[in-house]
C-alpha cells in the first residue's frame, strides 16, 4: 500500500520544485509570449520587423536607466533619482553646447564634444553623494533618492529656466537618434549596457557580491564583503546609466526640458520588477529585466495598434502590471515555502 | 471645370465660414449639412489623432468634437493619447507612425518631441495638421496646416477685461503655466503689453504655477498671506484660476477680479455665479473639428497648403466671455463648435 507513495512522489518532487524554483523567471516570460500571441491576432500592424524595431527603440532608454536600477535593486536598496539624474545630465549636456540663436537659455557652451565627459562627470557626482548619503551618513536609500530627486529636478530648472534647448554634440545625436543601416545606434548602446550588467553580475567577483548584499546583508558583512562599498558602487553605476540614457535621451527626443523623463523612474522600476526581480534583493538579474523590458514594451506599444478606448488603455496596462507583480510575489512566496520545507 | 471650381469655391466658403467665428450657430447651417456640402468622403477615412493629455478637460473635449465631426464627415477616429507626458507622447507617435494612415492630427506635449516620426508621417505622403502648439518651427517640419489660438490675443483681451473692471489702477498677479510652454509664453506677453499701458496698475507677481493646480494652491496661500490688497488676478488657464479662487474663499478674499484662460464648461458657470470676472475662449472644439476638415479636404478634395488651399497657419481664436455671453458659449461648446 505504501509502495505507490515511495515511488511516485520522488519523480514529482523534483520537476515541480523546478517549476516552482522557476515561476519567477517562467511567469514574466509566458506572460510576454501571451502579449505577443494576443496583440498579433488582434492587429495585423503589430507582428512586423518594423514594429520590432520600434518596440526596441521605445526600450531602449529604460533599459539603460534599468541596468544601473537592477544593480541597486539586488542590493536590497532603491534609487528613486534616475529619472531626475538623467533629467539633469541631458539638460546639463544641452548646456555645454553651442544652441540655436532662438534658444533663449545663457548658456556656457563648449567646444567639440567637451560637454559629454562634463555630463558624465556631473551625474557621476549626483551619483556619489547619493552613495556618500547611503553608506556613510546611513541615510535610507528610499529617503536619500527622493532628496536627490528634488537636487536633480532643481538642478535642470535651474539651467533651462522653463526653456528648451535642442542641439547636443554629434556623437550623441548619432547614437541617440541615428542608425546603422535598419538597426537604430540607441539599441545597439542599450544592448551594450545590457550585455555588459549581465557579465559583470554573473561572471565578475563584485556581482556575486552585489548578490549576497541583497541576499543576506549580515552574512556578507561577515564574510568580509565590504557591503557599504558594494551598495555605494551600485548607486554610482545606477546613476552612470541614468546618466547616459538621460544623453541619449535628450538626442532621442529631440529636446531638453524639465521634467521631460519623469515617467522613466516608474518604467524602470516596473520593467526590473516585473521582470522578475525580488524588490527584496538578491534574486533576479539583467535577463529578467530584459524580459520585464519587452513585457511593458509589447504592451505600450500593442495598445496602439489595437481599436480601444482610450481611457480603457491606462486601466488595462495597470491590471496587466498587477498581474505580472501578484505572479512574482506568489513566486517570491513559494520559494520561501519551499526553502523553509527543505 | 467650372463646375469643380464651383464646388471647391463653395467648400472653401463654408470652411471659412467654419474657421471665422462662432457663427455657424448663427447663420443656422447645421453640422450635418456643412458635411454634406464640404465632400463628405464616400468611404471611410482612417484619421489618427493625439493631444496633450485626455486627462485636461480641454483635450477631452477636443477628444470629442473630433470624433463627432468625424462621424459626419466619414472619418474613422483612432486616438493616441499623449498622457500629459513627453515620452509617453512621443512612444504614442512612434506606434501611429508605423501604421498607414489617411491623415492625422496632433497636438504635442513637448514641444520638438515628436519631430523625428512626424516627419516620417510627412515623408510617407500623409497630411500632418498641426493643433496648438508647434510640434516643431513651421520652416523645420512641413506639416499641413497649423491650426491654433493667438495667445497673446488671449491674454491681451481677458488682461484688458481685467483692467476695465479695476478700472485701471491697483495690483495685480499674473500666475502662469509652464514657463517652456509657448502659450503660455503669449499670453505672458499679451498681459504685459496691456498691463505696461496701465501706469496705475502695479504687477505684484508672475510666478508660474506650471498648469498644476496643487501647486497653484500653495502659491496663492502664500500670496493672500503676502499682499493685503490684491485688485485683480490673471490665470494662463481656468482649472489655475478655479484652484486660486477655492483658497480665496477660504480666506475670505473673494474680492479678487479673476480672468482664466480656455472657458471651459466649469468656468463658464464659475462667470456666471461670479466667482470669475471673465475667460477667454480657445476654442478646443474649432481646433480639433477644423483639424478633421482640413484632413478630409486634403485627402478628397486634394487640398493643398497655401494660395488656393488652406494656410500654412489658421488662427483660431475665441472671445473674451464674461456673464453677457457665458449662457451662448456653453451652447455652442455643446455642439462642437467653438
Amino acid at each position: 500500500m505504501s509502495t505507490p507513495v515511495t515511488t511516485v512522489m520522488p519523480d514529482r518532487d523534483p520537476l515541480w520544485s523546478r517549476l516552482r524554483a522557476q515561476l519567477r523567471n517562467l511567469a514574466p516570460f509566458a506572460t510576454l509570449i501571451a502579449l505577443v500571441a494576443l496583440f498579433s491576432s488582434l492587429s495585423p500592424s503589430f507582428a512586423t520587423w518594423g514594429n520590432l524595431a520600434n518596440i526596441l527603440q521605445q526600450v531602449s532608454i529604460t533599459a539603460i536607466i534599468a541596468v544601473g536600477l537592477t544593480f541597486v535593486i539586488l542590493c536590497a536598496e532603491i534609487d528613486l533619482s534616475v529619472a531626475s539624474v538623467a533629467n539633469a545630465t541631458g539638460i546639463l549636456l544641452a548646456f555645454l553646447t553651442v544652441q540655436d540663436a532662438s534658444v533663449n537659455i545663457a548658456n556656457l557652451p563648449l567646444p567639440g564634444g567637451l560637454s559629454i565627459p562634463l555630463a558624465l562627470a556631473g551625474c557621476l557626482m549626483l551619483g556619489a553623494v547619493t552613495a556618500f548619503g547611503v553608506t556613510r551618513i546611513g541615510i535610507p536609500s528610499f529617503i536619500m533618492t527622493l532628496a536627490m530627486l528634488q537636487i536633480g529636478n532643481g538642478i535642470g530648472a535651474l539651467l533651462v529656466r522653463g526653456q528648451i534647448a535642442y542641439t547636443v554634440p554629434d556623437l550623441v545625436t548619432t547614437l541617440g537618434s541615428g542608425s546603422i543601416g535598419p538597426v537604430p545606434w540607441i539599441v545597439v548602446v542599450a544592448s551594450t549596457v545590457l550585455l555588459t550588467g549581465h557579465l559583470v553580475l554573473t561572471y565578475t567577483r563584485f556581482g556575486r557580491y552585489v548578490y549576497m548584499v541583497g541576499g543576506n546583508r549580515e552574512a556578507a558583512e561577515h564574510s568580509g564583503v565590504g557591503v557599504r562599498a558594494i551598495i555605494g558602487a551600485a548607486m554610482l553605476i545606477s546613476a552612470a546609466c541614468s546618466g547616459l540614457a538621460g544623453m541619449l535621451g535628450v538626442a532621442y527626443f529631440g529636446s531638453a526640458q524639465q521634467n521631460q523623463f519623469d515617467n522613466y523612474l516608474l518604467d524602470a522600476i516596473s520593467a526590473v520588477v516585473v521582470g522578475g526581480t525580488s524588490l527584496f534583493g538578491g534574486q533576479g538579474g539583467i535577463g529578467n529585466t530584459i524580459i520585464g523590458l519587452l513585457v511593458l514594451g509589447v504592451l505600450n506599444n500593442g495598445l496602439d495598434h489595437v481599436r480601444m478606448d482610450s481611457f480603457l488603455k491606462i486601466l488595462i496596462r495597470g491590471l496587466v502590471l498587477l498581474l505580472a507583480l501578484v505572479i512574482n510575489v506568489y513566486a517570491q512566496r513559494l520559494r520561501s515555502h519551499a526553502r523553509a520545507a527543505g | 471645370m467650372d463646375d469643380t471650381a464651383a464646388r471647391d469655391t463653395g467648400r472653401r466658403g463654408l470652411l471659412q465660414a467654419a474657421a471665422t467665428v462662432p457663427l455657424l450657430g448663427g447663420i443656422g447651417i447645421a453640422p450635418a449639412a456643412l458635411a454634406a456640402e464640404m465632400g463628405r468622403s464616400a468611404k471611410p477615412l482612417r484619421a489618427a489623432f493625439s493631444n496633450a493629455g485626455l486627462q485636461a478637460t480641454w483635450c477631452a473635449q477636443g477628444k470629442s468634437a473630433a470624433e463627432y465631426w468625424g462621424k459626419l464627415f466619414n472619418v474613422d477616429v483612432t486616438w493616441f493619447d499623449g498622457e500629459l507626458n513627453a515620452t509617453r507622447q512621443r512612444g504614442a507617435i512612434d506606434n501611429m507612425a508605423s501604421q498607414r494612415w489617411d491623415f492625422v492630427a496632433i497636438q504635442a506635449f513637448g514641444i520638438g518631441t515628436l519631430a523625428a516620426p512626424v516627419r516620417k508621417m510627412i515623408d510617407a505622403g500623409i497630411p500632418v495638421i498641426d493643433l496648438d502648439t508647434l510640434i516643431a518651427p513651421l520652416d523645420q517640419l512641413n506639416v499641413h496646416s497649423f491650426l491654433a489660438p493667438d495667445n497673446e490675443f488671449m491674454g491681451a483681451s481677458v488682461t484688458e477685461a481685467l483692467m476695465q473692471a479695476i478700472r485701471g489702477e491697483g495690483t495685480i498677479i499674473m500666475t502662469q503655466g509652464a514657463l517652456g510652454h509657448t502659450g503660455a509664453q503669449g499670453r505672458a506677453r499679451g498681459f504685459e503689453s496691456v498691463v505696461k499701458r496701465y501706469p496705475k496698475v502695479e504687477v505684484l507677481d508672475t510666478t508660474p504655477g506650471d498648469w498644476d493646480v496643487t501647486k497653484v494652491a500653495r502659491i496663492w496661500d502664500t500670496h493672500l498671506t503676502k499682499y493685503p490688497k490684491i485688485s485683480a488676478a490673471y490665470f494662463h488657464n481656468d482649472d489655475m484660476a478655479l484652484a486660486a479662487y477655492n483658497v480665496m474663499r477660504a480666506k475670505g478674499r473673494t474680492d479678487i477680479k479673476i480672468g482664466g484662460c480656455d472657458a471651459m464648461p466649469p468656468a463658464l458657470q464659475a462667470v456666471l455665479d461670479g466667482r470669475m470676472h471673465a475667460t477667454v475662449r480657445n476654442p478646443s472644439c474649432r481646433i480639433h473639428g477644423g483639424a478633421i476638415m482640413a484632413g478630409v479636404a486634403a485627402v478628397v478634395a486634394g487640398e493643398k497648403t497655401g494660395e488656393g488651399g488652406i494656410p500654412k497657419h489658421v488662427i483660431t481664436d475665441g472671445p473674451v466671455v464674461t456673464k453677457d455671453n457665458a449662457h451662448g458659449m456653453a451652447w455652442m461648446q455643446k455642439q462642437f463648435l467653438i
